[in-house]
């Protein structure tokens, strides 16, 4: 199927980006503020801008395929709006939310506790039911009591039912019954159980899903409906699709029911767009380590052989997201971080921040906090002859000032300040990349680094050289990564399936009906998001989470469909004493081996251009603007300084030098050399 | 100093810190049990070569063994060699660096050019360790050699080969020889990945700089905590602790402190007072250590919650000097059993925590529960080695505190224990879990209250299956509130077959009967203030919320409710009333049952306590039942001065043998 204009947009908390790929693969970026009172309307108006501004024919419109990610879900979390959710759970376990995983956030602290219930207790009650671990009923549903207790919800105030039982995620016969009962007594309250939305063991991380996907539905729903309406009105034919937290993309319409899919949809497609920009320049299967430096904090991911890392244990407002996200770690180093001095005479980077109001003293509005930026100001890695988004100019006596309130508590000079503050901001983005990794399990000959967000271009380099990495790519919209992941995603989809039994005695028709009815899901699912996208082809790939015996914890281990389809016990035993070898550096063939779950990740590849390099600013010249000093490694440099709207493919620059572009700036740092690849990113190599 | 060293040593701070987190994820990661993995009891860092602390994981891990003194794990005579990984988990021969055998440690020498760096460490605490007991650890063990392996140290690697003879010893010491030896794997792990990051260190910033770094890291630490410690006004202030029984004898076990600052940063704990070590597991074998951690757990929170974002090393111990009475109960000789310590720990903290409250009103909570029931299940089937798996820790609720009510179900010194997820338990373990969740007006009222106390109801489903529940306590002395506030409720535990529930006592080990629940509850926190001033609106949350009925509301809090809304004026009358007719309270609120023991038995416990203190060690533990057997016979008291010369006196020989 021939691809048309594709468009992403990522709707962030001040801004809203939008990328347009055109059918030859040229790529515009464009932003606009966003509207958080209204959400969809700052990218229902902003589009109709740039509908003018590129001149879109009803017929390319028409054609256009749209993806939107967005902060909106997030932010209803953490702000806890939404519906007033009255949860029914299993007899014996009403104190779920309130006990959560019992440890206090930091047990060193007298006044740490844990975050307010996600769902007061007033609005808790238990039923007689329960579900045995091997998906045996031990009680039976009680109808009349569950009337009862809902009810009462009611008389609470409750505005939506979530039906939590134990072990529902192997058996949810009594969670579907319950369902049925509570749509007969209560035909105009909402129902979820929690077998559906996730059906994974551990109860309280799969209760929190399920409230948090009844509680940010309505508010999803407004939003979709305004897309919807605002698109269609700009003449797009095709539905919307909505960026999931998993990298990839579905239909909105099956979004509407399962919202929690799109949880973490911001972020994960900044990891995404990283991955997709180093694929698109060449990077195949590339490991990388992703980050994106923005006003307030650093947020690190990881790509594994082409792939970002999925995880079933990011965190929302401290509460556990069970369905796979793309990792993401956020630590509070930004361009607005507070650079200060500790009562002992130590500096310090954050990790609190001047946020973008009042923001570093750079731009004007204060004089006496230093952020960040104003080190990279004093550094001269900006100019204040810059014009930052084309529109602010930056105040360098503002951010000497502000600075040299720090520099005379320590008896030291502004720029000493300055380069100190970069080098602890740095070294605490590489402490934290290297947590990442260790957390993640994840290790490689050979990491890569993709650098983006407003500050991440900047650092890239000098992280990398902390962190021992010697390649550095900067996408082409490094400020809109989100919104260009968006555009570039796949159909993505998660299905996991409950085992939970010994490989020694489990029989392969088992297996084999696990992999079947997994499979009916899949093709389900795929039949359905697939309507009315181009699609090219589609992987289903396939893993067990698996662990020895009394170990406590589970292994995913990718396996070949052939052996569940044969419920092949020793192929996937022998795949999981390898995959245990290879992660820990021992097996235990001896050993019995847990099935936890089945997993299916789903991708069907959409048609899309190759990206090709900058487009449509339309401007030709000399890309060397001039030359200024900067501050690197404790010593002044003069640095050229480029415009990278004029580099052309192929061009190659030596640091130390600049590269400004619209949104951001890069830093070729002394003994790293740079060169534009065919689709438009910067290169960014440390000579050897 | 230069800017340039302090940002040196700023930057390698962060890197210190990533390494021994990441050593902590790996540990996390790879582990097998479910110990390590859902409780989090295992340790790791970067120590000096003098066995300083550098440091240690703030997000993941155990915090109690943070600090502990680690010099005879790095000590010169064992002739270390690059490679080389030493194990030990011996109380004795360590001098208290370890303080159970459960607990793993290991250690690896960082060598750059031939030159030793620094160590890289860790600990975990091994499921089983042999012993009695599964699990190892019962308060009715009395030596340490009924408490399992014992392993002084020893290498269990040279220059990088395994010692299989030591893997061995190990692995056929242990109920779950896999398990564990998937943990101690995990652990290796981690060391040798702390010891090639501190390499990379060495390697850009060169050793001096590293080796600085981490005295500057120490120092920073430690001049943080002074600061934070100089908010402590000069003086002397006392408290008292009990554990109700040793679980033996029925007699309690005194833990006295004295806490003396001279308002200078720097904090003696002196534990003179305390009783001498007991004939069961409860005993901290200190080694005499002027730092340890493990009695320090108040004065280390309280530089946690006074000095943000502080960095975890030994720069906290070194404001606070010990004085520790040698064969006390707080610094147990060999080979006194020691596998219960915990609870010992928690004791400890509260009669310190009872320290602050006077010297510092404002700044500390009140009592939290104070006991923590670790629960196992343990199984021998299938004719294999069996089965240990831990089921969950209850606890009860924190204490109130001067800005806060307390946490409900984790106490402040263990509140970094996690339970294990039901859907997880039940298919691990043959148990039914029925119930797991909080015990209604079980809190010690306040302004603001204490934390509600767990309650875990669990039922068998094997026939030879065993529940553990080892470290009860405060069945009868409560969890007392401070500034006003009253004291918590009691802990207590359970059987129900059927009808009624019968009182189980504090066994340790119990084989249930099919279809027999078992009910363990934690303990309420106390509460800091005056109940009478607590918000009417927060006492209505709580009843609406089902934690407080209201009888509860009207009787403790002075706040009449009326379905489901607060009556003011009858709350505002009946505050009144009852502020009139109480009478002049103490700052502290110990409960009914210890004011009653201390009114029958205060002056007989400190003449007791001194009588003992002037008898050989050998004889101290007996003849401190002996005396308070004696007076029980005389009645229930009080008991006169006369009373116990007259028991001593009859004490005779005891006072003479050796």
């Amino acid at each position: 199927m021939a691809s048309g204009l594709t468009l992403g947009v990522d709707v962030g908390g001040t801004f809203t980006d939008f990328i347009v790929v055109d059918e030859a693969g040229a790529v515009h970026c464009f932003k606009v503020p966003s509207t958080p009172s209204r959400p969809a309307r700052s990218t229902i108006t902003g589009f109709g801008e740039i509908v003018r501004e590129l001149g879109l024919s009803a017929e390319r419109l028409a054609a256009m395929q749209h993806t939107h990610s967005s902060t909106i879900a997030t932010n209803a979390v953490i702000e806890r709006r939404g519906p007033a959710i009255g949860v029914l759970v299993t007899d014996g376990f009403r104190d779920l939310f309130e006990l959560q995983r019992l440890a206090v956030p930091d047990p060193l602290r007298y006044d740490s506790q844990r975050p307010t219930p996600l769902v007061a207790r007033s609005l808790v009650a238990e039923v007689t039911e329960r579900m045995g671990f091997d998906g045996g009923t031990v009680t039976p549903l009680d109808e009349e009591q569950l009337v009862e207790q809902a009810r009462r919800l009611r008389a609470r105030g409750c505005e939506s039912f979530v039906v939590c039982f134990l072990h529902a995620y192997v058996n949810g016969a009594h969670e579907a019954a319950a369902r049925e009962v509570l749509r007969r007594e209560f035909p105009d309250v909402p129902v979820e159980v929690s077998s559906e939305v996730w059906p994974q063991a551990r109860e309280y991380e799969r209760a929190t899903l399920t409230v948090i996907n009844a509680s940010i539905r309505p508010i999803m729903q407004a939003y979709l409906d305004e897309i919807a309406e605002g698109m269609r009105g700009h003449g797009l034919a095709n539905e919307a699709t909505i960026a999931r937290s998993n990298g990839g993309m579905q239909r909105a319409h099956t979004i509407r029911a399962w919202p929690v899919a799109a949880l973490l949809s911001g972020p994960a497609a900044g990891v995404a767009g990283a991955a997709r920009a180093a694929a698109e320049s060449g990077w195949d299967r590339a490991d990388l380590i992703t980050i994106d430096v923005g006003g307030t904090s650093a947020d690190i991911g990881v790509v594994r052989a082409g792939s970002p890392l999925l995880s079933a244990e990011e965190t929302i407002a401290q509460m556990p997201v069970l369905v796979p996200t793309i990792a993401v770690s956020a630590i509070g180093a930004g361009g607005g971080s507070i650079i200060w001095v500790d009562e002992l005479g130590t500096l310090k980077v954050g990790p609190q921040s001047l946020g973008a109001d009042p923001a570093p003293a750079c731009y004007g509005k204060q004089t006496h906090t230093p952020g960040l930026s104003d080190a990279f100001l004093l550094a001269g890695w900006l100019s204040d002859e810059q014009r930052l988004g084309g529109r602010i100019g930056l105040s360098l006596d503002g951010a000497r000032t502000a600075l040299s309130r720090v520099a005379d508590r320590m008896g030291a000079s502004v720029e000493d300040v300055a380069d100190g503050a970069v080098r602890i901001a740095i070294a605490m983005m590489a402490a934290e990349a290297s947590k990442v990794l260790a957390r993640r399990g994840v290790d490689a000959p050979a990491f890569r680094l993709v650098a983006f967000g407003g500050a991440g271009p900047l650092i890239g380099a000098l992280l990398a050289e902390e962190i021992y990495v010697d390649s550095v790519l900067i996408p082409p919209t490094p400020g809109a990564l989100s919104a260009f992941g968006a555009a570039r995603s796949d159909l993505e989809g998660d299905l996991v399936a409950p085992v939970y039994r010994k490989l020694s005695v489990v029989e392969p028709g088992d297996v084999a009906a696990a992999w079947k009815s997994t499979k009916d899901r899949a093709a389900e699912w795929l039949a359905n998001e697939q309507d009315s996208l181009p699609v090219t082809g589609t992987v289903v790939s396939w893993s067990l989470e698996m662990r020895y015996e009394g170990q406590g914890f589970d292994v995913n281990v990718p396996v070949e469909e052939r052996w569940l389809v044969d419920g092949d016990a020793a192929a996937l035993g022998e795949a999981f004493h390898r995959a245990h070898e290879a992660t820990f550096g021992h097996a235990s063939r001896g050993s019995d081996i847990w099935v936890k779950e089945m997993r299916a990740h789903l991708v069907s590849v959409v048609a899309k251009p190759e990206s090709v390099h900058m487009a449509g600013t339309g401007r030709t010249g000399d890309p060397v603007l001039g030359r200024r000093e900067i501050r690197l490694a404790g010593g002044t440099v003069t640095a050229t300084v480029y415009d990278r709207a004029l580099l052309a493919a192929g061009q190659e620059l030596t640091g130390p030098a600049i590269v400004e572009q619209m949104d951001t700036t890069v830093l070729v740092p002394t003994g790293w050399r740079a060169e534009v690849d065919p689709s438009g990113s910067l290169q960014l190599h440390r000579v050897k | 100093m230069g800017i340039e060293t302090t940002v040196v040593d700023e930057v390698l701070a962060n890197l210190f810190q990533a390494i021994v987190d990441d050593m902590a994820a790996m540990t996390l990661r790879s582990a097998y049990t479910t110990f390590v993995k859902e409780t989090e009891d295992f340790g790791t860092g970067l120590i000096t070569v003098d066995g300083d602390l550098v440091a240690y994981p703030g997000s993941l891990g155990a915090k109690t063994a943070m600090g502990v003194p680690l010099a005879a794990g790095v000590d010169p005579r064992y002739g270390w060699e690059e490679g080389d990984i030493l194990i030990t988990n011996d109380p004795y021969f360590t001098e208290g660096m370890v303080t159970h055998l459960n607990d793993m440690y290991v250690f690896k020498p960082v060598f750059a050019g031939g030159e030793l760096v620094c160590f890289s460490w860790g600990f975990i605490h091994c499921t089983d360790v042999g012993g009695a007991v599964p699990g190892s650890i019962t308060f009715h063990s009395h030596e340490i050699y009924q408490e399992g392996l014992r392993l002084r140290p020893v290498k269990l690697y040279k220059r990088g080969v395994l010692n299989e003879d030591v893997r061995h010893i190990f692995e056929d010491n242990c109920r779950i020889p896999v398990d564990n030896w998937g943990d101690i794997s995990a652990l290796i792990a981690a060391v040798n990945s702390g010891e090639k990051r501190v390499l990379g260190l060495v390697d850009k910033y060169g050793r001096e700089a590293v080796t600085r770094a981490m005295s500057a890291t120490i120092d920073t630490t430690e001049r943080l905590a002074r600061s934070a410690l100089r908010r402590i006004p000069a003086g002397e202030y006392r408290f008292t602790e009990f554990f109700e029984d040793d679980y033996v004898s029925g007699v309690p076990v005194k833990i006295e402190v004295c806490l003396r600052t001279a308002g200078d940063g720097s904090v003696t704990l002196d534990f003179t007072g305390s009783d001498p070590k007991v004939r069961s597991a409860l005993n901290l074998a200190a080694g005499g250590q002027p730092h340890h951690p493990f009695l320090c757990r108040a004065i280390i929170n309280f530089v946690g919650t006074f000095a943000p974002g502080i960095r975890l090393n030994v720069g906290i111990l070194r404001c606070v000097d010990l004085v520790l009475p040698p064969g006390s109960v707080v610094d147990a000789p060999e080979p006194s059993a020691c596998g219960l310590r915990i609870g010992t720990v928690l004791k400890v903290h509260d009669a310190v925590l009872g320290c602050l409250a006077q010297a510092l009103p404002e700044s500390v909570p009140a009592a939290g529960a104070g006991q923590v029931v670790i629960t196992y299940v343990s199984t021998s089937d299938l004719g294999r080695a069996g089965r240990v798996v831990v089921a969950n820790p209850v606890q009860g609720g924190s204490g109130g505190g001067p800005a806060m009510d307390g946490v409900s179900g984790a106490d402040r010194p263990v509140a970094f224990l996690k339970n294990v997820p039901v859907e997880v338990l039940e298919a691990e373990a043959p148990v039914r879990v029925r119930r797991f969740g909080l015990r209604p007006d079980s809190e010690g009222p306040g302004q603001f209250r204490g934390g509600f106390g767990i309650r875990f109801d669990v039922e068998l489903t094997a026939p030879n299956a065993t529940l553990v529940m080892r470290g009860q306590d405060r069945h009868v002395f409560n969890p007392w509130g401070v500034h006003g506030g009253h004291a918590g409720s009691n802990a207590g535990c359970f059987s129900t077959t059927g009808g009624e529930p019968v009182y189980l006592g504090k066994t340790n080990l119990h084989r249930p009967a099919l279809g027999e629940t078992i009910s363990i509850f934690g303990a309420g926190g106390g509460g800091y203030g005056d109940p009478l001033d607590r918000d009417p609106a927060r006492v209505l949350a709580d009843h609406v919320n089902g934690f407080v009925c209201a009888e509860r509301a009207r009787e403790c809090y002075g706040v009449v409710l009326v379905d489901e809304a607060v009556d003011e004026d009858a709350t505002a009358l009946l505050r009144d009333l009852m502020r009139a007719e109480r009478g002049e309270r103490g700052w502290v609120d110990l409960g009914a049952a210890r004011r009653d023991w201390q009114e029958r038995n205060g002056l007989a416990s400190r003449l007791v306590t001194e009588w003992v203190w002037s008898l050989p060690p050998a004889v101290r533990t007996d003849a401190k039942v002996f005396a308070f057997q004696g007076l029980a016979k005389l009645g229930d008291g009080p008991y006169t001065e006369q009373d116990v010369r007259s028991v001593l006196a009859s004490a005779g020989g005891l006072g003479a043998s050796r």
